[in-house]
Parts: structure tokens; C-alpha cells; sequence
């Protein structure tokens, strides 16, 4: 039972990670191979606060997500500039992950390659608690005149900003929120884990986030978050396939591509559909 | 309030060596300013300029007196200037209503932690801007519409729709790129009284650029004429049809303009 709930909760814990890349990435239509570098900076920021100087978790956690959202800032304000181009900040921040990896595993106070061991300090209630805000807070900015912004941006660069939208601040406000979640999901995972290391936010990292964006469907809050919960436990489940664990993940994604390339939900919230449900 | 007045004075822009816009200077002020000309003269290139998708390399834009050659698009959009595209440019996915209403929320006042917190100012400002969308939509005639997603409305709608969305920028200043590309007669006819009415009703000022000369005849008080990024001519409707210039490289003689028309409304450009 203790193994299912860890499971559980470490589905949860990626659910955050996943929702915070699926407003930058679903909902204003930007690429990114290296949001698990916020992840990572939300997990030792709160790490190294809680190893080293014994700070009350909650404020570890803020610290967590307050360094992940400074962080999106210097990645995202010279890279979100160039105009209609979005590339720029894909490929740069795939660089700042990497950049990133290699200071953890230099640095002295991160203990370096060799991770930090730090307390078991999320329970069920801080993960489920974070959980919930997450999503009640994304669903409130995604409803509001942000969300209306940000689509508009996914839809139509141009026609955005001949609609008076600011796509720099508006994109870099994207990119800032979905950070803060990440920093979140890192801090809730250090203390879950009890242990971190550098190579745990790397590429794969990202690319599994970017995976479950995509097959979860661009645009909705419920299908990434879905299909976050399902790719985290699919390996645990499939544990008596062993090796070939990660062929059947892959065949799985190739099967939503072909099936469902809309993803899951498509553009479209879990709620939705009972509604439509209903009304047939 | 009186109606708005756009000044180019020597506007230049290059990309390598082709002068796309070779020193223009037009005005256009109260009513609708026709901007024609044959393919490739510039047309689309001057709005894109008066937006700020590009900067001059010479010459200046004055909109009552502001410049707009200094600023980024979406402050050209809040100086008062708004478009429509050549190749119409909706927000596909969104219902037709969200397509208006964008612009609206997009002049909203409430910050990101509001947004979190779904406050009472929230909820207030969206209704308002539903509101003004629908009597936006209402004006423009496509409020039967309002809750279909906007790719599937056939195409005449959709050019209107994209009008509805210029509107809600609130615009002193209004660019349409060939709102009548791929109509045919009786649909053209019905566009060009509904910009007649909205540019009342709006009390803004229109530049068109039109290919379909009857249109432009009809609906426009003044007419600039471009060939090969320059001014050709200007003038009023019938000192334009008169003129020997304009009729020689565009218009065409009256039998081999019959022609002409055809063609180009073929091609939807």
C-alpha cells in the first residue's frame, strides 16, 4: 500500500510540473526542452534551505518557486524578445538546462554529482494540497483574460499583437507562471525523494514533460495532467516487463500520435466532455 | 469628435535592393481613403509600416499628430490604428465571440494575482467586455454567429468577423487589406455597405485597399494611387477615373478593363 501511494504522490508531484509547461507550452504555444531545469532549481533551492540552514518547509517551498521564477526571467526576457520567433527560446533554454546541470555538479553547497541527501519532509497533505492549488489557480488564470491572451498568442503571433497584445511581456508572463509551478513540483520532489542529483533534471526530464504536454492535448488544463499521472505510473505498473518498460511508453506515445493526434483532451477540459455527454 | 487624420510624408522602406515604398506621401482623414493599385505596388507593405511590423527606412507617420514609426505594434494598436489581414488571420480556435472580446480583455486593467484569486473586478471586467463585444458583433452584423469557433464560418463571414475584432481595439484609425478578396458582386456590394456603416457609426477613419475599382469608386471620398512603391496619383473617385496615368498602368481602357476586373477576381488577391 505504501508503494502505490508513493507512486501516487509522485504522479502528483509531476502533474504540477506538467501543468505549470502546459500553460507556457498548451496554452500560448511555446516550446521548451528544459523546464525540468525549473524543476531542478525549485528542488535545491528548497533542498539546499532545508539541508543546510533547517528552514521551515513552507518557506523552503516559496523559496523553491521564487528561484524558478527569477530564473525564467533571466532565460526568457533576452530570449523572448526576438519577435515572431519562438525557437530562440526553446534551443536557449535547452542550453541554460544543460548549463544548469553542470553547476549542480560543481558546486559544494549542492554536494555535487553525488546529490543531496535531504529529509522526507512532503506528506500526502502538502502534495495533495499543492496539487489543488495548482490547478485551481491555473484554471483561474487560464479562465481569465490571460488565458483569452495567451491562446490568442498560440493562435496568431500577429494578429495577436495587432490586437494590442504585448508578446513579450504577455509570452514572458506565460513562461513566469509556468515556472513557479515547476519550482513547486522540484521542491515537493526533493523532500519526497529525500534525495536529489543534478542528472535528474536534465533533457529526458524536459522531454518527458513535453511528451505529456503534447499527447495530453495543447490547450487543456485536464489532458496534460491526465497523461502526467498515467506516464508516471506506466513504468511502476509495467515494472514485470523490465527492459522493455520504456518500448511500451514509447509505443504508447506513438499510439495517442496516431489515434488521437490532438492528444487526449485535444483542445478540450474533462469537464467539457461530460457536459456534452449530457447534452446528447 | 472630429475624424482623425493620418499624415505620411516621404515614406521609404527597402528590403536589399528593392524599394518596396518609395517616398510616399498621402493623407487620409474623415471617411474612407481607397488605396489602389497593381499587385506588388506596395499597398500591403505601407500597412504593414503603419503598423510597425516594419520600421521606414525613411519618412514619418502621423496619426493627429503622434508618431507611430517609433513604436512596436501593439502601441501603434493602442495609439488607435487597427487591420485587418490580406489573408484573413482569426484566432481559429477560439468562438467568435472570444475572437472579439481579446482585444477588449486585452485593454483590461487587473493583474495576474487577481487573475489567481478570481476576484469580484475579474468577473465584472469580462462581463463588460462580453458585453461590448456582442454590440460590437451586433453593428458588424455577425452576432447570429457569436458562438461558433471561427474557422468554420464560410469566408465572407470571417472577413467580417475579422472587421468585428479590428473594432474592439477601438480604433480612430482602421486598415482593411482587400476585405473583398474572393467575393463575388452582390457579396462585395453588401461589404461595401456595411464599411460604409461602420465607418460612420465608429467614427473612424478607413483606408481600403481594394482590387474591385467599383467598390472602391462607390464607397471611397478620396483614392491613392500606388505603382511600384510610389505615389501614382490622388484625388477624388472621378478625378481619378479621369486621370491618364492611372487609367494607362492600372484601370486599363474601358473595354480591356472588363477584362482586367475578371481576372482579378480570380485570383483573390
Amino acid at each position: 500500500m505504501d508503494y502505490v501511494l508513493g507512486v501516487v504522490l509522485l504522479a502528483c508531484i509531476n502533474m504540477i510540473a506538467v501543468l505549470g509547461l502546459s500553460i507556457f507550452t498548451g496554452f500560448t504555444g511555446l516550446f521548451s526542452l528544459g523546464h525540468a531545469a525549473f524543476v531542478g532549481i525549485g528542488a535545491y533551492t528548497a533542498g539546499v534551505l532545508t539541508y543546510h540552514w533547517n528552514v521551515p518547509f513552507l518557506l523552503a517551498i516559496i523559496a523553491g518557486m521564487a528561484a524558478a521564477g527569477l530564473s525564467s526571467l533571466v532565460i526568457g526576457i533576452p530570449t523572448l524578445r526576438a519577435k515572431l520567433r519562438s525557437d530562440y527560446f526553446a534551443i536557449a533554454i535547452l542550453g541554460f538546462g544543460e548549463a544548469l546541470r553542470v553547476c549542480l555538479e560543481n558546486l559544494s553547497i549542492t554536494n555535487g554529482a553525488r546529490g543531496l541527501s535531504v529529509d522526507e519532509l512532503s506528506g500526502p497533505v502538502w502534495i495533495l494540497g499543492a496539487l489543488v492549488l495548482s490547478i485551481l489557480a491555473s484554471r483561474n488564470l487560464l479562465k481569465s483574460r490571460f488565458g483569452a491572451i495567451f491562446i490568442a498568442i498560440r493562435e496568431d503571433p500577429i494578429a495577436a499583437e495587432m490586437s494590442g497584445i504585448d508578446l513579450f511581456r504577455m509570452r514572458l508572463l506565460s513562461l513566469v507562471a509556468s515556472a513557479l509551478l515547476c519550482g513547486v513540483s522540484g521542491a515537493l520532489l526533493a523532500h519526497r525523494l529525500a534525495f536529489i542529483q543534478p542528472v535528474m533534471f536534465t533533457l529526458t526530464q524536459s522531454t518527458q514533460l513535453l511528451a505529456s504536454v503534447i499527447a495530453g492535448g495543447m490547450g487543456s488544463i485536464s489532458g496534460p495532467v491526465i497523461v502526467a499521472f498515467i506516464f508516471t505510473s506506466l513504468p511502476e505498473m509495467l515494472r514485470s516487463l523490465e527492459m522493455w518498460r520504456l518500448p511500451a511508453y514509447g509505443l504508447l506515445l506513438v499510439v495517442i500520435m496516431v489515434y488521437r493526434p490532438q492528444g487526449l483532451m485535444g483542445y478540450r477540459e474533462i469537464s467539457s466532455f461530460f457536459k456534452w455527454r449530457r447534452a446528447k | 469628435m472630429t475624424a482623425s487624420r493620418l499624415e505620411v510624408r516621404n515614406l521609404t522602406r527597402s528590403f536589399g535592393g528593392i524599394v518596396a515604398v518609395d517616398s510616399l506621401s498621402f493623407d487620409a482623414g474623415g471617411g474612407i481613403t481607397g488605396l489602389i493599385g497593381p499587385n506588388g505596388a506596395g499597398k500591403t507593405t505601407v500597412f504593414n509600416l503603419i503598423t510597425g511590423i516594419y520600421r521606414p527606412s525613411v519618412g514619418t507617420i502621423l496619426l493627429d499628430g503622434t508618431e507611430l514609426i517609433v513604436k512596436r505594434p501593439h502601441e501603434v494598436v493602442r495609439a488607435g490604428v487597427s487591420r485587418t489581414f490580406q489573408n484573413i488571420r482569426l484566432f481559429n480556435r477560439m468562438t467568435c465571440l472570444e475572437n472579439v472580446m481579446t482585444p477588449l480583455l486585452t485593454q483590461g486593467v487587473y493583474g495576474p494575482v487577481s487573475a489567481f484569486l478570481r476576484t469580484s473586478s475579474v468577473r465584472a471586467e469580462e462581463k463588460i467586455a462580453r458585453d461590448r463585444a456582442f454590440s460590437i458583433m451586433e453593428d458588424v452584423g455577425v452576432a447570429d454567429v457569436s458562438d461558433r469557433q471561427a474557422s468554420t464560418l464560410p469566408y465572407g463571414l470571417q472577413r467580417k468577423l475579422e472587421i468585428a475584432r479590428a473594432l474592439a481595439c477601438a480604433p480612430r484609425l482602421l486598415l482593411l487589406d482587400e476585405p473583398a478578396a474572393g467575393m463575388n458582386d452582390a457579396e462585395t456590394r453588401e461589404l461595401g455597405e456595411s464599411i460604409v456603416k461602420v465607418q460612420k457609426d465608429f467614427d473612424v477613419t478607413i483606408i481600403l485597399i481594394e482590387h474591385h475599382i467599383n467598390l472602391v469608386m462607390d464607397i471611397c471620398g478620396h483614392i491613392v494611387v500606388m505603382e511600384r512603391g510610389a505615389l501614382l496619383a490622388k484625388g477624388s473617385p472621378s478625378e481619378i477615373r479621369s486621370d491618364g496615368r492611372v487609367v494607362a498602368a492600372y484601370l486599363g481602357r474601358p473595354r480591356e478593363r472588363k477584362k482586367r476586373l475578371g481576372a482579378d477576381e480570380g485570383t483573390g488577391r
